[in-house]
């Protein structure tokens, strides 16, 4: 038995490893792409009509789209605009998220009841339409949009980290730290902060591609990125408009891009569970 | 179980309340006159201040909220400038559309998902992992981009399917209204075909749609299957002399599959989201497009409505599932009661 079940271990080990390498790896290319993109934005916009709908080639690795701009610089700079917003909206997000954590585990109990029961109604709303009813209250753009998925996202942080930062209330480190006389806000920020770290890193990465999909989608229907700008979610709209006369590469480059981005962040967001050892439900 | 019922419900209408509140809010926050956008740019003063009144903007935001929610409860949602009718009336026409395409997907994505998730459970090792690498491709994908792909794939160069063209070729006449589903309806009225091009119709879209769920559900029920086949049941139904796949397919499915059902609002939520995403791209007159319609000419009583009807949706569909599945299985209602 045991010569058979050893090999077996090994191997499943480094495949854990192979995940984590391919992730990083691919989240690195997205982070160099994005940053070669944040010096060519002015190049992504020059029209060019003279160039305009060529197939993809050694020039134009993704063609061009029907103003002749370079699809393929337009998704670099776009993979800056979706890591920067999503990156921003879990940051955001997650600290509102904890703050309202800390407040249930360590508050009342009825102010524990009263942030539970909005964060259901919150909840209860289809994130991509709050995100866009938010959107269009503030009004259409890239910021607003952001704006409306932090509100979206925040009770899903919070919700999750409430339940560990109940749990810390009844360690000994939290007791030890009430006894010696410490006030709620240093225990909230010395102690039970440090203890829902880990469990506030997996959820953000698990959030993050959930973030890049709802930015997408609302720019996608018209109330997130404006065009010109290049967001994966507007250029795929703008691709559309191309796909039933042949130009595939316009709208089918940025999805690509997008899946990848997310399926790399998956892929790390699975592998960081698996070595925090946090079982916690998908969200 | 009454009192776990009544918990439940209570809770329910909790949530209810504050969810109407914080969608009158956003509501109230919506920039432009819709008393001006009802009567046009070129109506005069008189004009705008009588549909003011007509609409109640005049009055104090407290009764504003009650008339809001009570025009909501009596199924009064308003007017639609844009589509020239009730809202309710627009939406009514246009949901046995979406109900047909969400139909579909559903089915669709709950084939695939028991069918992998089986498999995938049963022999781990490379299956598995193919399987898990297929949901999560499948979760990273947005729905509008895979239409699109599928378009270009299946309709422009294949040439099998059809394009963006709604439920039925233009020259065919729809069925008589049954059920309002074309599919159902043709086979009933004995419309061969009709059932075939309201059938080839529904593949592009219905993939599109199912993508999301079918993904999320694959994962789930994987994840479930694997906890159950850890159950001592196994053990004493293999001794029994049960084979090992059909003791999967027979004993450990059964048991996996009602906590799957715990989770259909996600699936429902994402069957939503995902309509009003793809229904647009294949021109597909549901709700999902009255919605992209209503956002693009600021049609806010549809998006209004629309937003807080999803989510009456989502929180009643939960409820009913977890009654349902407290009175089927009461170990999971003793797990949701205690969270």
């Amino acid at each position: 038995m045991t010569t058979l079940t050893r090999p077996k271990r090994v191997l499943a080990r480094r495949s854990v490893d192979g995940q984590l390498v391919l992730a990083l790896v691919m989240i690195a290319g997205f982070v160099v792409i994005a940053v070669v993109g944040l010096f060519m934005q002015t190049q992504a916009n020059t029209v060019n009509v003279a160039d305009s709908l060529q197939p993809p080639s050694a020039e134009h690795l993704f063609g061009t789209d029907a103003q002749g701009r370079s699809v393929a610089l337009r998704v670099a700079v776009g993979s800056g605009i979706a890591i920067v917003s999503a990156t921003v909206a879990v940051l955001v997000g997650g600290a509102l998220g904890l703050i309202v954590a800390i407040a249930c585990g360590l508050g009342p109990r009825w102010l524990d009841a009263v942030l539970m029961r909005l964060a259901d109604s919150v909840l209860a709303f289809p994130q991509l339409l709050l995100a866009l009813a938010v959107t269009m209250a503030l009004g259409t753009g890239l910021i607003t949009a952001n704006i409306g998925i932090i509100v979206t996202v925040v009770p899903v942080f919070a919700r999750t980290l409430r339940a560990e930062a109940l749990r810390s209330r009844n360690e000994p480190f939290v007791e030890a730290a009430r006894t010696i006389g410490l006030s709620l806000p240093r225990i909230a920020v010395r102690h039970v902060t440090p203890y829902l770290s880990t469990t506030l890193i997996v959820q953000m990465a698990a959030n993050f591609g959930n973030v890049v999909l709802i930015l997408a989608g609302l720019s996608f229907i018209g109330v997130g990125a404006q065009p010109p700008t290049a967001e994966w979610g507007a250029m795929i709209t703008d691709g559309l408009q191309n796909a039933l006369t042949g130009q595939w590469w316009i709208g089918v480059a940025p999805g690509l891009a997008l899946v990848l981005l997310v399926i790399a962040v998956n892929l790390l967001t699975d592998q960081l569970r698996h070595r925090f050892g946090a079982r916690q439900r998908m969200s | 179980m009454p009192t776990y019922i009544l918990r439940q419900v209570l809770g329910v209408l909790q949530t209810l309340l504050l969810s109407s509140i914080i969608s009158f809010a956003v509501l109230r926050l919506l920039p432009g006159d819709p008393a001006r956008l009802i009567v046009g740019p070129l109506a005069g003063q008189a004009a705008l201040d009588a549909v003011r009144e007509q609409l109640g903007l005049n009055d104090p935001v407290i009764v504003q909220y009650f008339d809001y929610v009570g025009g909501f409860l009596t199924g009064n949602w308003g007017y639609s400038y844009s589509n020239g009718a009730d809202v309710t009336a627009v939406l009514a026409a246009r949901l046995p559309a979406t109900i047909e395409l969400a139909l579909y997907a559903f089915l669709f994505a709950l084939v695939v998902a028991i069918v992998v998730a089986t498999i995938a459970s049963y022999r781990r090792g490379i299956v598995g992992a193919l399987a898990k690498f297929f949901s999560l491709i499948g979760l990273g994908t947005p729905p509008f981009w895979l239409a699109l792909v599928l378009l270009l794939v299946f309709s422009v160069n294949l040439k099998v399917l059809p394009g963006p063209s709604g439920r039925l070729t233009s020259f065919l006449q729809p069925p008589p209204t049954i059920t309002g589903l074309y599919t159902v309806d043709a086979l009933l009225s004995g419309n061969v075909v009709a059932f075939s091009d309201a059938l080839a119709h529904l593949v592009l879209p219905a993939i599109a749609l199912a993508v999301i769920p079918c993904a999320f559900l694959t994962r789930l029920l994987t994840a479930n299957l694997e906890d159950a086949a850890r159950g001592a049941f196994v053990t004493v139904v293999r001794s029994k002399g049960v084979s090992r796949w059909s003791t999967h397919t027979r004993h450990v499915l059964h048991n996996a599959l009602l906590p799957t059902v715990s989770s259909s609002g996600v699936v429902l939520a994402a069957l939503i989201t995902g309509s009003v995403l793809v229904e647009e791209i294949f021109d597909w007159p549901g709700v999902g497009q009255v919605l992209v319609q209503g956002i693009q000419r600021q049609d806010f009583a549809v998006v209004q409505t629309f937003i807080l009807l999803s989510a009456v949706i989502y929180v009643l569909v939960n409820l009913l599932v977890d009654v349902v599945v407290g009175f089927v299985d009461p170990r999971l209602r003793l797990q949701r009661a205690g969270s």
